[in-house]
């Protein structure tokens, strides 16, 4: 073809100069259409520029400057490809607009999402209290002289503690009994320390301070006397609550101190040696009563067990010798920690759970400087794994049972919020406790973080599910110790009436005023403690226990609920069965 | 004339339906009439007119179809539908409406009106 020829009708089979082949290949590439889309605009912009050369060549003009009359006239490329994209994108089918839309909304949902995880995850709190120096404040008021734990200290890493101690330990065996000989190696082992556990005991106060690097030496220099290995332990995360991690390994130790004084106690009285195996009694129980001013539940909790250990032995022996105990036995008896303290004493002691909490806000939330913020699910994480075993967490923690977006939900929940609806269930539950024990509605104590999660929103009060503590087993714990002590005081009273009167009372209410000032209430039943004087192999006394019904000192163990934690059917004060 | 391309916009959908109205055609057929029918006022570009188009058919406002014709040559023909009439005598009657509003406004008299009709 010539450049002066015009531009025939058969040469539309011809290809197109290569300037418009250019301008079109560059809109139809630059549409990013779909390739059946891209076709047709390619076979309409070449018949478009065919009829252009047809007509313009038609007038006169030569192929070349047809060719370049329409390049001009034709306008931007880039331009009409974003044009024609556009156009054809709108008459797409119904259906690839639906799904485009939805995938578009998907993909921005998750991009936004994503956006949103990393804001929540990327916040650091701000802690500004030293909580704590908040829970040590009472202990350093106390008097050097009179802490306890000092002493304790330095006897534990002197104790003895061979391999044979786990048989005696589980066994906790009677004179003549198979691992006795064990026990009492244990004893000698340790009998020159005995004296210092109970010069600790008599101390007026516990004393122990909580300080995870002084916890740390007191195991290591452990480790080092008994020849274990050391433990390592991990640098404190710095933004880990540090009331959450306190060390507490003391508290086993007081354990075996208890076990390694209840049997010497035991040999002791073997040996006829009455007022020094009550004395190595008493020092149990005043371990144990040091222990409950502690201010973690759990020492409180370690507490109430040594005291109950105590207890349990005491009125064994007092059982054992009903009918061969001295009123100098008897005296001693009558000075001895159980018989004196006050059972105002045996109250728990809960601002230690609220310091832990808030310490927890403060490595949880965000601060605003308003005193609110928001949470940060990284670091809630780190409180529901704290001090848990990974595969424990895995079947137990709520995160993992619930799943992560618990925590994207839970973020929703404000600091002042969450502090106030944590104050507000704990006084409800507080004023549940308040209740007798065989109040149905005491029960409720324990379900009000169920009943307050009822309704919310997902996740709204995680937090406060996972910190609130349910005081309930607490709370009875220590009633159930109060009461005890009022026993242990009864038998004292019955063997002081037999001393004098000849014979037992055949009721409780003999005892009062002169051996006793009232008798004792049974916290599960709300009357009189369960007494038989004449009961075939000697007197009983006995609460109904847990499941309200006197079944006439049965002590089977039984479920006190379903599903509920074993217990007793009765909580035999007298006959007491050796230690459990 | 070089018209504002805001003016314009609203405009060359109207002229183009307007020319469809008549008769089927195809897209360089459209460039050349609609230039030469307004006296070179509504000059459409090439890179104007087939985002016009496709964005009309979207709207079901017209419809294409390729036919062979002279010399086998295969042209992209364009029609008016149904919906698209009644776009157009909608669009149409506001156009005039416009234009007398914009006559008595520039004018003085609604006489001044331009018929926008076109042969």
């Amino acid at each position: 073809m010539s450049d002066t020829a015009p531009y025939m009708p058969g040469d539309a089979f011809e290809a197109l100069p290569d300037a418009l082949s250019e301008v079109i290949r560059c809109v139809v590439r630059k549409t990013r259409l779909w390739p059946s889309e891209k076709r047709d605009v390619q076979a309409e912009l070449e018949s478009h520029f065919r009829e252009g050369l047809i007509e313009l060549t038609g007038q006169g003009m030569s192929v070349g400057e047809s060719v370049e009359a329409l390049r001009d006239g034709f306008g931007d490329p880039e331009l009409t490809a974003k044009l024609i994209r556009r156009g054809k994108k709108r008459g797409r089918s119904m259906l690839w607009k639906i799904v485009m839309g939805a995938a578009l909304t998907g993909l921005g949902g998750v991009g936004a999402g994503a956006a949103y995880v990393g804001y929540l995850w990327l916040a650091e709190p701000h802690p500004t209290v030293d909580y704590v120096a908040k829970i040590n404040e009472p202990v350093k008021q106390i008097a050097e002289a009179d802490r306890g734990w000092p002493i304790m200290r330095n006897a534990i890493l002197q104790m003895t503690v061979n391999s044979d101690v786990d048989q005696v330990r589980t066994t906790m065996p009677l004179p003549g009994e198979v691992t006795w000989p064990e026990a009492m190696t244990w004893v000698t082992q340790n009998q020159r320390l005995i004296p210092t556990f109970i010069e600790a005991a008599n101390k007026p106060a516990y004393g122990f301070i909580y300080d995870n690097k002084a916890t740390a030496e007191f195991l290591a220099q452990r480790a080092l006397a008994r020849g274990e290995p050391t433990t390592q332990h991990a640098e404190d995360d710095p933004l880990a609550p540090p009331t959450l991690s306190l060390l507490l390994p003391h508290l086993a130790d007081y354990r075996d101190v208890g076990r390694l004084l209840v049997l010497a106690g035991r040999n002791q009285f073997y040996h006829g040696d009455f007022a020094a195996g009550w004395t190595a009694l008493d020092a149990v129980h005043r371990l144990g009563a040091q222990l409950l001013t502690g201010q973690t539940l759990i020492e409180q909790l370690v507490g109430r067990a040594m005291m109950a250990m105590a207890g349990q032995e005491m009125r064994r022996i007092l059982y054992d010798m009903r009918d061969s105990v001295t009123p100098e036995q008897l005296a001693i008896v009558g000075t001895s920690q159980p018989m004196t303290m006050s059972l105002d004493g045996m109250k728990p002691n809960y601002e230690g759970e609220k310091l832990f909490f808030y310490d927890v806000i403060q490595y949880v939330f965000t601060d605003d400087g308003d005193g609110n913020g928001r949470l940060i699910p990284s670091q809630f994480e780190k409180i529901e794994w704290m001090g848990q075993d990974e595969q424990e967490v895995s079947k137990q923690s709520s995160f993992h049972r619930e799943g992560r977006y618990l925590h994207i939900a839970a973020a929703h929940a404000d600091r002042v919020t969450t502090v106030d609806k944590y104050l507000e269930l704990w006084g409800k539950m507080q004023e549940r406790l308040q209740l007798p024990l065989f109040d149905p509605r005491r029960a409720e104590a324990g379900q009000i973080m169920d009943a307050a999660l009822r309704g919310q929103p997902l996740g709204r009060f995680q937090l406060i599910k996972t910190l609130l503590p349910n005081l309930s087993y607490a709370d009875a714990s220590l009633r159930e110790g109060v009461m005890e002590l009022q026993a242990l005081r009864t038998i004292v009273a019955i063997l002081n009436f037999k001393q004098n009167r000849g014979s037992l009372p055949t009721r409780l209410g003999e005892l009062v005023p002169v051996f006793l000032t009232e008798v004792p209430t049974d916290a599960y039943s709300g009357s009189e403690l369960r007494y038989d004087a004449g009961a075939a192999h000697g007197p009983k006394l006995y609460s109904v226990g847990r499941n309200l019904a006197d079944d006439s000192a049965s002590t089977e163990v039984v479920e006190s609920s379903p599903g509920g934690r074993p217990t007793p059917r009765d909580l035999v004060f007298w006959p007491e069965d050796r230690l459990k | 004339m070089q018209i504002e391309r805001e003016l314009l916009k609203g405009v060359l959908p109207m002229a183009v339906m307007r020319l469809l109205k008549r008769r089927s055609m195809y897209g360089y057929e459209l460039v050349t009439e609609v230039s030469q029918r307004s006296d070179g006022v509504l000059s459409l570009g090439q890179s104007t007119l087939y985002p016009l188009l496709y964005n009309l058919e979207a709207q079901g406002l017209v419809e294409s179809e390729w036919q062979a014709s002279e010399g086998a040559r295969d042209r992209k023909y364009y029609k008016l539908t149904d919906k698209g009439l009644q776009r157009l005598e909608r669009d149409l009657s506001q156009w005039e409406a416009l234009v007398r509003g914009m006559g008595q406004l520039v004018i003085g008299t609604s006489e001044g009106r331009v018929s926008v009709v076109l042969p």
